[in-house]
C-alpha cells in the first residue's frame, strides 16, 4: 500500500481511485434513488399504464446500488480493509425493514411479501453487509418470482437461519450445479452475473463463531426457489 | 408486548424532534419523513452549534444527526458535547446518519456510541422502521434509562436484573447497561463477571472492552494487555482500546509505549480533546517537550467555543514551556513564548485572579532564565497581589508554590504547602495536587498510601522481585514524583535488578532521574545517607556499562 517508491511517483493508485469513486456513484444514486421514490409515488396515481416501466426503473436502480455496494465491499475485502462488525440485531426487526427498503419495488410489481420470524430471535451478524446480502436477493426475487415471496428467520443448533422463497420458476440449474460443486466459492470469472451471490457468500463466510463458519445455499421445490442464509 | 400501529402513532405525536444536517434539502426531506409518521414538534438545525444550542433550550426525544456536516463539528463530536454537557437523556433516541458503513467512522469511547446507525440512502419506510424499533426499545426500557438519568444507578442495576430474568430480546441490552452501571459504581468485579458471562457467549467488542476496563481497575494487567492486543490487532476502531492499551503501559511505567499508543489514536482521530489532554501529560512525564508542547497548543486550539475552553489550558501550555526551559541550553529565548501564550489569554479572560496566575507562572518562567534579580521582584509583587486576592484558587496557589521552590524560597514552599493541605483537607483532588508537589506526603491518604507502598515494596524486596518493585515504584511516583521515599526505593529496586539482571541503559536513565528528584537533600536530611550510598552505587553501575559499550 506504501507509495514511497521513487519509482511509482506520480502514478495513481488505481484500486484507491475505484474505491473512492464507487463512493461519489454510490451517493449519487443515493440521491437518484429518494427522488425517483417521490416521483413514483406522485405520479403512478394519474397514470397507472407506467406502473411497468416505473417498476423496471426502481429495480435497476437499486441493482447498480447493490453492485456498486459488492464493488466497494469485494475492494475491501481484497485489500483486507473489510472487517465484519458485529452486533446484536433484532431479526424481526431487521428482516422487515429489508423489506420496507424495497416496498416500492414490490408495490409496483404487485408482489406479496411476508415475514415469518419470531419477535424475540436476535441473531449475532454485520448488519449492514448482511442488509446488502438480503436485498440483493429480493430485488432479484421481485425479478423473477410470480407473486409472492416469504421470509423465514429462525434459529436451528445456535445457528441463525433466514431463508428467501419465492414462487417463481426456481433457480436455473447451473447455478445450483456452481454452489453445492466449487466447494469454497463461486467461480464467478465464467463470464455469468453471480457477483452478488459470490459476495453472499464471501460475507457468510467472514462470519465465525466457535469454529463454525457462514454460509449459503440455494434449493429449488416445486414451488419455486429458495435461498438459505446460515450464520452461527 | 407487541405495540400495534396506533399505539405508535400516539408515541410518535408526543414526541420532540431534531433533525442536523447541513443540507437544506436533506432536513427539508427528513422533516417531511417524521411528520408523516405523525410527530407534531420537528425543529431543525445546520449545524453543531446552533444544535447543541436548541438542546439546551429543550430536551428532544429524538434526534437525527447527519455525520458529516461540513466543516463543522460532525456529527460524533455533537453527541459527545451533548452527553458531557447532559444535555441528553439516556431515555431519548440519537441516530446517526452516515453516507459510508459504520465501520468507517473512528470513534472514540463506547459510552459516546449513538442508539443506531442509519445509512444513506434510506427510504421514508426504512427510517421509520427503525425508529419504530428504537422507540419500542426505549419504552420497554424507559425506567432503566431514567434511573440513570436520575443518577440512580443501584436502582438501574436493580431493574436490569429484573428485566434480564424475562430473558426476551433485550436480555443483551440490559447487560451491557447493567455492565457500564457496575462499574461507575466501582463494582469492578461483579462487572468482569458480566463482561465476561457474555464474552464466554459472543466475542462481542463492547464486552471484550468491558472486561479488559474491570481488568484494568482490578490491577490484572497482564490479562488486560493480552485482551486489548487481540482487539487492537483484530482492526477495531474503537479508540478507547488505544487509551486502554496505553493506561496499561503506563501503570506498567512504560510511559514510552504509553506516548507512542496515544500518538497513533491521534494520529487516527486528531480532534478528541481529552486524549491531546492524556498525551501532554504523559509525554511531560516522558519530557518529551516537543509533543507535550504541539499537544497543549492543539488543545487550546480544539476547546475554542466548546466545554473545555478555560484559562487553564493556556496556564498549561505556559507550565510545559517552563518546565522545558529547565533543559534547555538557551532557556531565556522561551520567555517571549511564554509572554505570547499569556497575551492571547489575557485578551479572553480579563479578570484579576488570572492575571495574577498568569504572573506566578510567569515569575517562575524568569526564574529558569537565571535571571534571579528580576525574579525576586516579579515574586515579590505577586505575593503582595496574592495578600489581597479574593479567594484566589488552589490552583494559583500551587503555582505559586512551584515559583517558590523555583526562586529558592523552599521553607515557604513547604509552610505554604502545609497551609494547602490543612484548607483542602476534605478535597481529594487538590489533596492528590499537593501530595504531587510535596517531597513528603502531607494529606492523610497520600500518608496512608505511602505507609501501604513501603509494606508493598518491602514484601516484593524480601522475594527478589526487583522488577515488580519497580513497577510499583513508578507507579506511585506518577501521583507523587516529589516524594523523596519513592524516589530513594525507585533507585534501590534499580540498582537491584541491574546488579542481578545486567545494566541497560533505560535502566540506568530511569534511576538519573529519581536521583535528580533527590538532589536537593543536604546532610541533616534523615535521608541522606542512603541517598549518597545508592548514588554511589548508581555511578559505578554506569562507569561500568559504558566502559562495556565502548568496548
Amino acid at each position: 500500500m506504501s507509495t514511497s517508491d521513487p519509482n511509482n511517483a506520480g502514478t495513481i493508485d488505481f484500486s484507491m481511485l475505484l474505491a473512492s469513486s464507487v463512493h461519489d456513484i454510490k451517493n449519487s444514486l443515493g440521491m437518484l434513488l429518494t427522488s425517483l421514490d417521490e416521483v413514483i409515488d406522485i405520479s403512478v396515481e394519474d397514470r397507472p399504464e407506467q406502473r411497468k416501466n416505473y417498476s423496471i426503473l426502481r429495480g435497476e436502480a437499486s441493482r447498480i446500488n447493490n453492485a456498486l455496494i459488492y464493488l466497494l465491499g469485494l475492494y475491501r475485502l481484497q485489500s483486507d480493509q473489510l472487517n465484519i462488525n458485529l452486533s446484536e440485531i433484532y431479526v424481526a426487526d431487521f428482516l422487515e425493514e429489508q423489506v420496507a427498503s424495497q416496498q416500492l419495488l414490490f408495490d409496483i410489481n404487485a408482489i406479496d411479501v411476508t415475514v415469518e420470524c419470531d419477535d424475540n430471535l436476535t441473531g449475532f451478524f454485520d448488519e449492514n453487509l448482511i442488509a446488502g446480502v438480503i436485498n440483493n436477493i429480493l430485488v432479484n426475487g421481485a425479478k423473477y418470482t410470480r407473486d409472492s415471496i416469504v421470509i423465514r428467520g429462525w434459529e436451528q443448533n445456535q445457528t441463525l437461519q433466514i431463508s428467501i422463497s419465492d414462487n417463481g420458476e426456481g433457480y436455473p440449474q447451473e447455478l445450483l450445479d456452481k454452489l453445492s460443486n466449487s466447494g469454497r466459492g463461486i467461480d464467478f470469472t465464467s463470464g455469468s452475473t453471480n457477483l452478488g451471490l459470490f459476495f453472499s457468500q464471501e460475507i457468510a463466510a467472514l462470519h465465525r463463531c466457535r469454529g463454525e463458519q457462514g454460509c449459503i445455499s440455494l434449493t429449488n421445490s416445486e414451488l419455486g426457489g429458495c435461498f438459505t442464509l446460515s450464520l452461527p | 408486548m407487541a405495540i400495534t400501529k396506533l399505539e405508535l402513532l400516539k408515541f410518535y405525536k408526543s414526541k420532540t424532534v431534531l433533525i442536523i444536517d447541513d443540507y437544506p434539502d436533506m432536513r427539508g426531506s427528513i422533516r417531511r419523513m417524521v411528520e408523516n409518521f405523525g410527530v407534531r414538534q420537528v425543529d431543525t438545525a445546520s449545524n453543531g452549534e446552533e444544535a447543541i444550542k436548541k438542546c439546551a433550550d429543550l430536551a428532544y426525544d429524538i434526534i437525527l444527526a447527519d455525520y458529516n456536516l461540513g466543516d463543522n463539528k460532525n456529527g460524533q463530536q455533537i453527541l459527545e458535547e451533548l452527553r458531557f454537557k447532559n444535555l441528553l437523556k439516556n431515555t431519548s433516541v440519537y441516530m446517526m446518519i452516515t453516507a459510508e458503513t459504520t465501520k468507517d467512522m473512528v470513534f472514540g469511547a463506547l459510552e459516546y456510541q449513538p442508539d443506531d446507525y442509519l445509512t444513506k440512502p434510506f427510504t421514508q419506510a426504512v427510517l421509520e422502521k427503525r425508529l419504530d424499533r428504537l422507540i419500542v426499545e426505549k419504552e420497554a426500557l424507559y425506567e432503566i434509562n431514567n434511573a440513570i438519568d436520575a443518577n440512580n444507578l443501584d436502582k438501574a442495576i436493580a431493574l436490569c436484573q429484573q428485566r434480564i430474568n424475562f430473558h426476551d430480546k433485550y436480555e443483551h441490552r440490559c447487560y451491557r447497561i447493567m455492565g457500564s452501571c457496575l462499574f461507575k459504581k466501582q463494582k469492578y468485579g461483579k462487572a468482569k463477571q458480566i463482561y465476561q458471562h457474555i464474552v464466554s457467549e459472543r466475542d462481542l467488542e463492547w464486552a471484550n472492552i468491558g472486561l479488559g476496563k474491570s481488568m484494568i481497575a482490578l490491577d490484572e494487567l497482564d490479562d488486560a494487555e493480552v485482551l486489548f492486543g487481540k482487539l487492537i490487532d483484530s482492526g477495531s476502531l474503537c479508540l478507547e482500546v488505544y487509551d486502554c492499551m496505553a493506561d496499561i503501559s503506563n501503570r506498567k511505567g512504560d510511559a514510552e509505549s504509553a506516548q507512542k499508543l496515544l500518538e497513533h489514536a491521534i494520529e487516527l482521530s486528531p480532534n478528541a480533546i481529552l486524549r491531546q489532554q492524556a498525551l501532554a501529560e504523559i509525554s511531560e512525564d516522558n519530557h518529551n517537550w516537543e509533543q507535550a508542547e504541539k499537544s497543549r497548543r492543539k488543545i487550546i486550539k480544539l476547546g475554542n467555543n466548546s466545554v473545555y475552553e478555560s484559562p487553564e489550558l493556556h496556564f498549561n501550555l505556559a507550565r510545559t514551556i517552563t518546565a522545558e526551559m529547565e533543559y534547555n541550553e538557551a532557556p531565556e529565548k522561551r520567555i517571549k513564548d511564554v509572554d505570547e501564550v499569556f497575551r492571547k489569554m489575557k485578551r479572553k479572560y480579563k479578570d484579576e485572579n488570572t492575571a495574577l496566575q498568569a504572573d506566578i507562572i510567569g515569575a517562575n518562567a524568569v526564574a529558569k532564565t537565571g535571571d534571579s534579580e528580576r525574579s525576586k521582584t516579579l515574586v515579590e509583587d505577586v505575593q503582595k497581589r496574592i495578600d489581597n486576592a479574593i479567594s484566589p484558587s488552589a490552583k494559583l496557589m500551587l503555582d505559586m508554590v512551584e515559583t517558590y521552590n523555583s526562586t529558592g524560597n523552599r521553607e515557604k514552599a513547604k509552610d505554604l504547602l502545609k497551609k494547602l493541605a490543612k484548607t483542602y483537607e476534605n478535597n481529594e483532588e487538590v489533596s492528590e495536587a499537593i501530595d504531587r508537589l510535596s517531597d513528603e506526603p502531607l494529606s492523610a491518604k497520600g500518608k496512608q498510601k505511602a505507609v501501604d507502598l513501603n509494606n508493598a515494596g518491602k514484601q516484593l524486596f524480601t522475594d527478589k522481585e526487583y522488577s515488580k518493585a519497580i513497577s510499583l515504584f513508578s507507579q506511585a511516583l506518577k501521583h507523587y514524583p516529589n516524594n523523596m521515599g519513592l524516589n530513594l526505593n525507585l533507585m534501590l529496586a534499580l540498582v537491584r535488578e541491574m546488579t542481578s539482571a545486567g545494566v541497560t541503559s533505560t535502566m540506568l536513565d530511569r534511576c538519573s532521574v529519581a536521583k535528580e528528584k533527590l538532589s536537593h537533600l543536604t546532610e541533616d536530611n534523615a535521608l541522606f545517607d542512603r541517598y549518597k550510598v545508592l548514588g554511589d552505587h548508581y555511578n559505578k553501575l554506569r562507569s561500568t556499562f559504558q566502559t562495556q559499550s565502548t568496548d
